[in-house]
């Protein structure tokens, strides 16, 4: 069943202290987002990217405000409704990759169809199904450490995608690639969005990922300064406005 | 039949035969980490059973020797420190693999799904440890015998006691593991409460 909305994140913030110190990470984003849309968070380092992606993949609580997956307030799940939220409506790829080392490829893309409860036969022929989506069909059988960077970050695509979630949550996730398998990367999301419809938010300072996105908000200080389409960015980079001049953004690239 | 929670949404399901194998591919895959850990459980449990081997053989040559009475308290400081060395390095461990941990629960994991993984980790660890602390610690309780008495004898009553030091390898074994599982439980409590984001960050 698809909804309007698969995201929809309604005022909400983040404070949390350093030692004695108060940190507002967040200082009421709202935002929505329809089915099938490729959604990238823009911003420099400390804006609040990764707190928002913790926050709307319920992985951390924010101090006040909404989020809605699929019409689903997740601040009222308890840890067993959460548990299956992030099992079975959000698949998360990470800029570190976040592989178990121990496991091979498709070992680890097993692991959230166990988690399911998918029965066994499915899942082999599910994580084969994804595995060869993501060009890995060869490596099936590598552990993490026999992958390269690029390889790593395909087999987490593809451990997100074997449930079939509402959203996929990439927080960096060409952050520790070089420009060219950042762009593969890059290209193999907006291909998975355009071809299987999969709903796609990413958190980056990566500029590249302006070209695959349908929007792009861009945040700082833990607010939203401007939400741009692909459409208008190309106009406001031709006028020169420093979008793309500001120092800040891509400073750690 | 599936449990079904307040929303009506199921469970996520690890089931034990599935977390015994990542369990034990862990152990495989991780072996100088293992190595670590069990060392000092085998330290622990072959100085019991050389303190219980010895004093057996001791007490049977010299019975008004007393030894075993003697050797009881070192018995309760080699059980102490075993335990509070397990619980360190089981600390420890779980310390690095937090941002592991963070993953799992990105997957799906309940916290019972960590703590499952992870005591069976600990039971493996135990078993192994305890076989060859078990076997070293006989070992060297006769060793320690055949300094002070006669080989022959010595090696004659040894052959008699073939059934007790069985046992004793048994007993070892299985006092590894629930000291191993029980060091454990803090620590790999306190892992499966971590919130996600913050363990996540540890990576």
């Amino acid at each position: 069943m698809s909804y309007q909305y698969t995201l929809k994140v309604e005022d909400i913030y983040r404070t949390y202290f350093m030692g004695e110190e108060r940190v507002r990470a967040l200082q009421g984003i709202s935002v929505q987002i329809k089915h099938g849309e490729y959604v990238s968070l823009m911003g420099p380092s400390g804006s609040g990217k990764t707190t928002f992606f913790n926050c709307v993949g319920g992985l951390d609580q924010p101090t006040k405000g909404r989020v809605y997956i699929d019409e689903v307030d997740i601040a009222k799940l308890d840890a067993y409704e959460l548990a299956w939220l992030r099992c079975r409506k959000i698949g998360y790829i990470f800029q570190t990759f976040n592989l178990i080392p121990n496991l091979t490829a498709f070992e680890n893309v097993e692991m959230p169809a166990i988690f399911a409860k998918k029965p066994r036969e499915f899942r082999q022929q599910k994580v084969k199904e994804v595995l060869t989506l993501v060009g890995l069909g060869d490596r099936m059988n590598h552990r993490p450490a026999q992958l390269s960077g690029g390889q790593q970050q395909r087999v987490a695509i593809a451990r997100s995608l074997v449930n079939d979630p509402a959203i996929i949550l990439a927080d960096e996730p060409t952050g520790n690639l070089d420009l060219e398998t950042g762009l593969e990367i890059i290209t193999l999301l907006r291909n998975l969005n355009s071809e299987k419809g999969t709903t796609v938010l990413t958190a980056t300072h990566d500029l590249k990922m302006i070209d695959v996105s349908d929007r792009i908000i861009w945040i700082d200080d833990g607010k939203i300064k401007r939400i741009e389409t692909i459409h208008n960015i190309k106009v406001t980079l031709a006028v020169d406005d420093g979008a793309c001049e500001d120092p800040k953004i891509g400073g750690d690239q | 039949m599936t449990k079904l929670n307040r929303l009506g949404l199921p469970k996520t399901q690890y089931s034990t035969n599935t977390a015994l194998r990542h369990a034990w591919k862990n152990i495989r895959q991780r072996k100088g980490r293992v190595l670590i850990n069990g060392v000092g459980i085998i330290l622990g449990i072959s100085f019991i059973i050389t303190l219980i081997v010895y004093s057996m053989l001791v007490d049977h040559f010299d019975p008004i020797s007393n030894i075993a009475r003697e050797q009881s308290y070192l018995l309760v400081v080699g059980l102490i420190l075993c335990v509070v060395g397990v619980t360190n390095s089981m600390f420890m461990e779980v310390g690095q693999r937090s941002g592991e941990i963070g993953t799992y629960m990105t997957l799906g994991t309940l916290p019972s799904h960590v703590i499952k993984l992870f005591l069976f980790e600990s039971l493996f660890i135990g078993i192994l440890s305890g076989i060859l602390g078990s076997i070293i610690g006989v070992l060297i309780g006769i060793g320690l015998t055949l300094l002070e008495f006669n080989y022959e004898s010595t090696m004659a009553f040894v052959d008699t006691q073939t059934e007790f030091i069985g046992l004793l390898i048994i007993g070892g074994t299985v006092l590894s593991s629930i000291l191993v599982v029980l060091a454990s439980i803090l620590p790999v409590y306190g892992a499966s409460r971590l919130n996600p984001a913050e363990a996540l960050r540890k990576i």
